[in-house]
């Protein structure tokens, strides 16, 4: 193994889920057809006002919020001047000197210890649009330029591919229990670039790459590892690592440099004069503060502490926020916690999952969840009817379970004394198998179970329909 | 500040300007004379003026996140020197 650490620090690209970009009032939407969500604003015509988007704001001090920065109570915009034709004006609108948030921190476990990464700050920029490379020209679609993106920089407290992963990983739920991104990596809402450099211990810390533009999770492990392996080899050999940005092919496994230093960009930041200032009283603070809710570390180890659940379950109810809300208010709403838990896991979950894609359908409200669980409990209805309750109320928050119980006559029959009377018309319609269990012969009881479910259409308590037939046959 | 060749080659460069060598020197004059007058700020007392982020005093010019109407893609598409049906066409780049 090398001799050398790694240090790591990332800077993370996260696309807010506002209805409209940054600047003007076009749409904040992916997929739609190019340059159908563009104005002369966001398309850069000259001689435009851009005016900012209030939620772009409180989103991004809430993420601020969420991971304990510090918020400026005085803010503003720069531009970032660069040529490229995915950005019409040939600058973005960012924040240099005073973003929005500085500071805060992350704890996350990996290989099961707990780490804290600090971070530097989160500011608030636009995003550039999308260049699609054909021959010998390229189409440019500004659909995406001028979405509100928030950008995270975190110190250089990480040390391998795993810890990076971990912390890309709770980063991605803060910011989606908090609901300003979706954080969806198909879509390169989030994106990140890694700035590492190796040492050995005790010394000062070697050159630093900068590797850009990484939208998967995969894609950053990929690229440190095979960024440590690159940068120990040329240190070995005796070589220097030259600082530049360096590109990553997620076909190849292998990154390449992508400027040299003396190409090294000149940004030339200065204040944006068509933007006023931000100014966050602390009332705005503590108002936008309380919108923070409770985070996927803190519930986990809540369900664990305060309701008993397995760290396994714990971890599988807190992996979506739309499950953990969806669970923490049938449990609000009096669900059995385990029993609760266990349903989420198998049913809703299964039901949910989309394919192909990041995220989940919740199809049910927890109160139509907390309803659905009191009639199994009650034993109004078996397990395996809920399903088709299910089926019926997803989607639809208005139906409630007991009206799709009796909508679909699943209602389970628990009049001891109608059930006795079709329990003795079996035992009386099969002598043989009767007598086979008087002689002891335990298996056949399912047999007569079996027949009074399908005489009643399923609708039997199973628990209740095992005693009586027992009973009965027993007399 | 002196001006060097340098400067003026960086500053061209940086705002893909093309200039010929007579032009450089030609820059490096203009350059200084340009940050000679603009010393002339030096000698304005500022140690009683706030630091200032923008020449007016208006903060929180905001907007709500409310959609507007779609503005006309043919539009915009017909101000560019290049296009297709629905994009802006420009030489390939590659980073």
């Amino acid at each position: 193994m090398s001799e050398y650490i790694a240090t790591i620090g990332l800077e993370v690209h996260c696309e807010l889920k506002t209805e409209t970009k940054l600047f003007c009032s076009c749409r904040n939407v992916f997929g739609a057809k190019p340059n159908t969500n563009t104005c002369p604003v966001c398309a850069g015509h000259p001689g435009v006002l851009p005016v900012l988007n209030r939620k772009a704001v409180e989103y991004t001090v809430r993420a601020g919020c969420a991971i304990g920065c510090e918020i400026n109570r005085f803010s503003k915009w720069d531009r970032k001047n660069y040529f490229y034709p995915d950005l019409p004006k040939a600058w973005q609108t960012s924040q240099y000197d005073l973003p929005l948030c500085i500071g805060g921190s992350i704890t996350f476990d990996v290989n099961g210890e707990e780490k804290t990464v600090r971070l530097n700050r989160i500011h608030l920029e636009e995003d550039a649009g999308k260049l699609v490379h054909s021959g010998n020209c390229t189409m440019v679609d500004y659909n995406r330029c001028g979405v509100p993106l928030m950008e995270c920089v975190t110190e250089p407290d990480m040390h391998s591919a795993d810890e990076a992963v971990a912390f890309l990983e709770e980063l991605a739920s803060i910011f989606r229990y908090s609901g300003v991104s979706d954080c969806r990596m198909q879509e390169g809402s989030i994106r990140a670039d890694v700035n590492l450099s190796l040492s050995r211990p005790g010394e000062p810390l070697g050159t630093r790459t900068e590797t850009k533009n990484l939208n998967s999770f995969r894609s950053v492990r990929r690229a440190i590892e095979a960024e440590i392996r690159r940068q120990t080899e040329v240190l070995e050999s005796g070589g220097k690592v030259v600082q530049e940005t360096r590109h990553f092919d997620d076909n190849t496994g292998t990154g390449y440099g992508m400027r040299s230093k003396e190409d090294a960009q000149d940004y030339r930041y200065f204040p944006e004069p068509d933007l006023m200032p931000v100014v966050m009283s602390d009332e705005d603070i503590a108002r936008i503060k309380a919108e923070v809710p409770e985070l996927k570390r803190a519930r986990r180890k809540r369900y664990v502490s305060e309701l008993g659940l397995s760290d396994y379950d714990a971890s599988q109810l807190t992996s979506e926020p739309e499950i953990a809300e969806l669970f923490d208010g049938a449990v609000k709403a009096g669900a059995n916690a385990k029993k609760a838990a266990n349903y989420v896991m198998s049913e809703i979950m299964r039901k949910g999952k989309t394919a192909g894609e990041d995220g989940i359908v919740v199809g049910v409200t927890s109160s139509q969840l907390a309803e659905l669980l009191a009639l199994v409990d009650k034993g109004e209805i078996n397990l395996v009817a809920s399903r088709d309750v299910l089926d019926k109320m997803w989607l639809n928050p208005n139906e409630s379970a007991a009206k799709a119980v009796d909508e679909l006559g699943l209602r389970q029959n628990n009049d001891a004394g109608e059930i006795e009377k079709l329990v003795r018309d079996i035992i009386a319609a099969n002598p043989g198998p009767a007598n086979d269990f008087r002689n002891g012969n335990e298996k056949v009881l399912s047999f007569f179970v079996g027949q009074l479910m399908k005489a009643t259409k399923g609708k039997t308590n199973p628990k209740i329909a095992g005693e009586l037939v027992r009973k009965l046959l027993s007399e | 500040m002196e001006i060097t060749t340098d400067i003026i080659r960086h500053t061209a460069k940086l705002s893909r300007i093309e200039l010929s060598a007579e032009e450089e020197k030609g820059m490096e004059k203009h350059f200084a004379a340009m940050l000679e007058q603009v010393k002339t700020l030096d000698t304005f007392d500022a140690s009683e003026v706030d630091a200032t982020a923008h020449i007016l005093s208006a903060v929180n010019v905001l907007r709500e996140d409310k959609a507007g109407e779609p503005f006309d893609r043919e539009k915009l598409l017909s101000c560019a020197p290049e296009r297709d049906e629905e994009s802006y066409i420009v030489p390939r780049v590659v980073e």
